[in-house]
């Protein structure tokens, strides 16, 4: 305690709540009731809170204009910024992860034709690819002059290295197409330009489907990768972009490869910046922080988005579903009445109205994916609850109880199941409904311990005949499914020659499973994405893809849609904005300075 | 007659320190292992996976030392620790101390001045409510106000900071952590920090306050109070001079034991925001079931967390003599 406190008079002072009290100890010198009040002001103590006004709002608009300058300078070169959903890792094949990965990966690493999702793919590091009389053999030719981004010279090598390292390698997403459905016996580099691969059986969609499907890596920096996992350098592909640099859970930078062999990449920068949360992703589309998000818009966002002046929303076929997987391996779905019932008793066509909003296909046109280039003419999937009703009674299992796995970090699936509960009880079965998260749901499948579980399958799935056969080979997923038509059907299309004949047979492969369903898709969304045409117009929706993907960001022949420049695109920073902050810092400032004043006037 | 030796405190209080360490490596390892699932769902995708045959799954895991029996990855991860290696992450294919501390940065700035800043504003607030006990708008509608805010879940307050500053606004960047786009370093680290800042800040407040008041409180009805009341010492004196020292030593406490609630926060704060610190690496690591990873992140946070009590600890004899002479912490 300080001697200034110490020897002071009664004093009557107030004490909130609690009386008075009197103090003792020297009387303070009285002083004007304004400046107790705080309200007494001299002039000097006006002007300088005056001036701090004026110098914390002009601190604040300098900020504020050079954070904006400096983002309008580095737009100066024609950038995008896309929103992405999570961290690829080093965007490499190995590390990126499963399927989803595919579209960002595809921006580095070409394969040797384009999309496997399309009716005929384009040749994109080869030039062609002609099976040979024998059948099993296949002649690859490859395009000259392509590098890759260090440099070095594309050849025939690289292919085979590629193939056999996905063959006997670690096991990653493309493995067992290369060790499996096909299976590539032998790959061999006949010259610089040539491959030679056999397979083990005919493998008639080699080109359409596998070339068009397996990233080729440089042997050059892999052969030197003794654990591929967990390879962490550069991703060095053919692609028409490179990584410049990454900042890792943040971005990805990546500039355009100029050397690309199949156009001009429309945007001299690309940033992929990594916005985990839906919400937020779709905040930045609003707000112009990002030019696009890679992640499809919730159907009750869209029409919002759509009625947004700066916002335009794309639309494309992802190739996914909601499906309901059976556990054929045990009861009560190891009976084909009760799948068949299932699949009538669910109104797929009301599921996609109240949950899609009615964007998308009814589950009811059959499985797998209906526009698929590989499948036919789907028998279809109706909804029948009468035919349901006669079917459970027949096999004796009204009442039959079991229960549903949902993946709980996806709404739409979750809403879509307990609807399908309601439709499922009003034909007499006791369904029940355990949300978990996927990964616990993949390892309860792995196990064969689940009646049934609801997913999304992607395109990999869904319009990959070779992934369908692969599925119905596993152990887990469709390898339950015991129904020895489709089986062998499965066993002849490995068998086959021609691509007709492998049609034929896919074809009358999906006539029996609609009958005897192991899956029912509830809907295949049709989704939608947001994209801010200012900065580019240029995205497509390519299947099975979305709209982020090279497809839409190489400029094609006669393409005219470019990437705009800052001059032209919004750095999403409003100028009204920056001028309330720097008001509202500087009339905070100026009643600080007041306060203060008052506080020392008072003491 | 003949002394017991006495055991000597510092010596003892590392002793349970090196305990709980001890501890804490058994509970990053089995933590993560508890949740049923694998991460070849997030290496090859779900239905690549399902398509594996269990030798396939094997050589998959391998890669990762995780298809190997428990207790050899145990001991396998308890040499990493002590020789300081903690494995490859599954997620990012980088070694984990790398995966690590290229997130820590960030997450040591979000909740060290989100700490610091929660810490001043409880303090400055139960400062304000003691003087005014009672008192509505000093102090019964703060105390409503704070606890309303603190009540209100991170992940909603975050996403309407957002909605309102950056998207409607436009203030603010969204997302991420650095500067971008030859901004400033500074500022846009700056600018990318507000948000969450003020999201962590205002959501761990409360518990401060409500200590830090209620050690006011108690203090003020001490008798050295109305002693230096009737000598007629100021109010704001006998508060800031007397009655906050002698209330430190909870404030302190609670301000340290708060650290692991601030990092938790900080999970669900950085994934809102897109911030890359630890907090959405271990979102990340739950998702694909990378336990190196995970095993990692949890030690390293758990570290941080004793850190900040031995801190705490320390502290304690820096700011009361009487626990300096009983040679630790009053019980």
């Amino acid at each position: 305690m300080s001697g200034r406190d110490e020897h002071r008079g009664p004093q009557v002072v107030g004490y909130p709540n609690k009386g008075t009290l009197i103090r003792y100890g020297a009387a303070k010198p009285t002083v004007d009731a304004r400046v107790l009040s705080g309200n007494e002001r001299s002039p000097s103590g006006g002007r300088r809170a005056a001036v701090g006004g004026l110098l914390a709002l002009l601190l604040t608009s300098v900020w504020l204009t050079c954070a904006a300058t400096a983002r309008g300078q580095a737009d100066a070169e024609r950038t995008l910024r896309v929103a992405i959903p999570k961290d690829y890792a080093n965007l490499s094949v190995y590390t990126a992860g499963a399927s989803d990965a595919d579209p960002f990966v595809g921006l580095i690493y070409d394969t040797l034709f384009s999309t496997p999702y399309v009716e005929t793919p384009r040749p994109l590091l080869a030039l062609s690819a002609e099976q040979t009389t024998r059948q099993r053999t296949w002649l690859v030719k490859l395009r000259d002059g392509v590098t890759w981004h260090d440099g070095t010279p594309f050849t025939a090598k690289d292919v085979v290295f590629t193939f056999e390292l996905y063959r006997d390698g670690p096991p990653n997403r493309w493995t067992h197409h290369a060790s499996q459905t096909p299976n590539m016996r032998s790959v061999v580099a006949l010259d610089d330009r040539t491959v030679q691969i056999t397979c083990a059986q005919p493998c008639p969609t080699l080109a359409d489907i596998t070339l068009a499907d397996l990233p080729i890596l440089p042997e050059h920096v892999w052969s030197t990768v003794k654990d591929p996992a967990t390879y962490d350098g550069s991703a060095i592909g053919t692609g028409p972009y490179r990584v410049l640099r990454r900042v890792p859970g943040e971005r990805y930078e990546l500039a355009a490869n100029d050397r690309y062999f199949a156009g001009k990449p429309v945007a001299d920068k690309l940033i992929l910046s990594i916005i985990p949360e839906p919400s937020s992703a779709f905040l930045a589309l609003r707000s112009g922080q990002v030019d696009a998000v890679s992640s499809p818009l919730p159907p009750q966002l869209v029409e919002s988005f759509n009625a947004h002046r700066e916002v335009d929303v794309v639309k494309a076929t992802p190739f996914s579903d909601a499906e309901l997987v059976f556990n054929m391996g045990r009861a009560p779905f190891d009976s084909a009445p009760l799948r068949r019932a299932v699949m009538l008793a669910i109104d797929k066509d009301a599921l996609l109205e109240t949950v899609l909003l009615g964007r998308g296909i009814s589950g009811s046109e059959g499985w797998p994916h209906p526009r698929s280039p590989w499948t036919g003419e789907n028998p279809k999937m109706p909804h029948d609850p009468t035919e349901a009703r006669r079917l459970i009674a027949q096999a004796k299992l009204a009442g039959a109880e079991f229960e549903i796995l949902v993946p709980q970090q996806d709404p739409v699936v979750a809403r879509a199941t307990e609807l399908v509960v309601d439709d499922l009880r009003a034909v007499g079965l006791k369904p029940s409904i355990r949300a978990m998260d996927q990964p616990t749901i993949s390892e309860l499948t792995a196990k064969g311990e689940f009646d049934a579980y609801v997913w999304g399958a992607t395109a990999h799935a869904l319009a990959d005949p070779t992934q369908l056969i692969q599925s119905f080979n596993a152990a887990s997923y469709m390898g339950t499914y015991e129904n020895k038509a489709v089986k062998k059907l499965l066993a002849a299309a490995q068998r086959v020659p021609t691509a007709t004949e492998f049609r034929a047979v896919l074809s009358r492969t999906h006539e029996l499973i609609s009958a005897d369903p192991p899956v029912v898709p509830f809907f295949y969304p049709e989704q939608r994405y947001g994209i801010r045409p200012a900065s580019f117009d240029g995205w497509k929706g390519s299947p099975g893809l979305g709209v982020v993907h090279k497809y839409s960001l190489v400029a094609g022949p006669g393409a005219a849609a470019t990437v705009a420049t800052s001059a032209q695109s919004s750095d999403g920073r409003s100028p009204l904005a920056i001028v309330l902050v720097a008001g509202v810092a500087g009339v905070l400032a100026a009643w600080f300075i007041r306060r203060r004043r008052a506080t020392r006037t008072k003491g | 007659m003949r002394r017991q030796p006495r055991r000597h405190p510092v010596g003892r209080r590392f002793a349970q320190y090196g305990l709980l360490l001890g501890l804490l490596v058994v509970g990053s390892f089995a933590l993560p292992r508890l949740a049923p699932g694998d991460p070849l769902t997030y290496l090859v995708g779900g239905n690549e996976a399902a398509a594996f045959t269990s030798e396939e799954r094997a050589r998959a895991l391998a890669q990762f030392g995780l298809d190997a029996p428990l207790h050899e990855q145990f001991l396998d991860y308890v040499g990493g620790v002590v020789s300081g290696d903690l494995g490859t992450s599954v997620r990012y294919g980088a070694t984990v101390s790398d995966v690590l501390l290229d997130r820590l940065p960030w997450t040591l700035l979000l909740v060290g001045v989100a700490g610091v800043l929660a810490a001043a504003l409880a303090l400055s607030a139960a400062l304000a409510g003691a003087r005014r006990r009672g008192a509505g708008a000093g102090d019964t509608d703060l105390l409503a106000g704070i606890l309303l805010l603190s009540a209100t879940p991170p992940f909603f307050l975050g996403m309407l900071i957002l909605a309102i500053v950056s998207a409607e606004l436009g203030l603010l960047p969204a997302y991420g952590a650095s500067a971008s786009g030859g901004q400033t370093p500074v500022v846009g680290v700056l600018e990318r920090l507000a948000m969450p800042l003020a999201t962590l800040t205002v959501t761990t407040t409360g518990v401060m306050y409500l200590i830090a008041r209620s050690a006011l409180l108690c203090e003020l009805t001490q008798g050295y109070v109305r002693f230096a009341r009737a000598k007629g010492v100021s109010e704001p004196r006998i508060l800031r001079r007397h009655v906050l020292r002698n209330a430190l030593l909870p404030i302190v406490t609670i301000f340290m034991v708060s650290l692991g609630d601030v990092l938790g926060g900080a999970v669900v704060v950085e994934t809102v925001f897109s911030y890359p610190g630890l907090g959405t690496a271990i979102y990340e690591g739950v998702l694909a079931r990378d336990y190196p990873l995970l095993q990692g992140a949890l030690l390293m946070v758990a570290v941080v967390v004793v850190a900040a009590n031995a801190i705490a600890d320390g502290l304690y004899t820096l700011i009361d003599p009487r626990v300096r002479r009983a040679g630790g912490v009053p019980r």
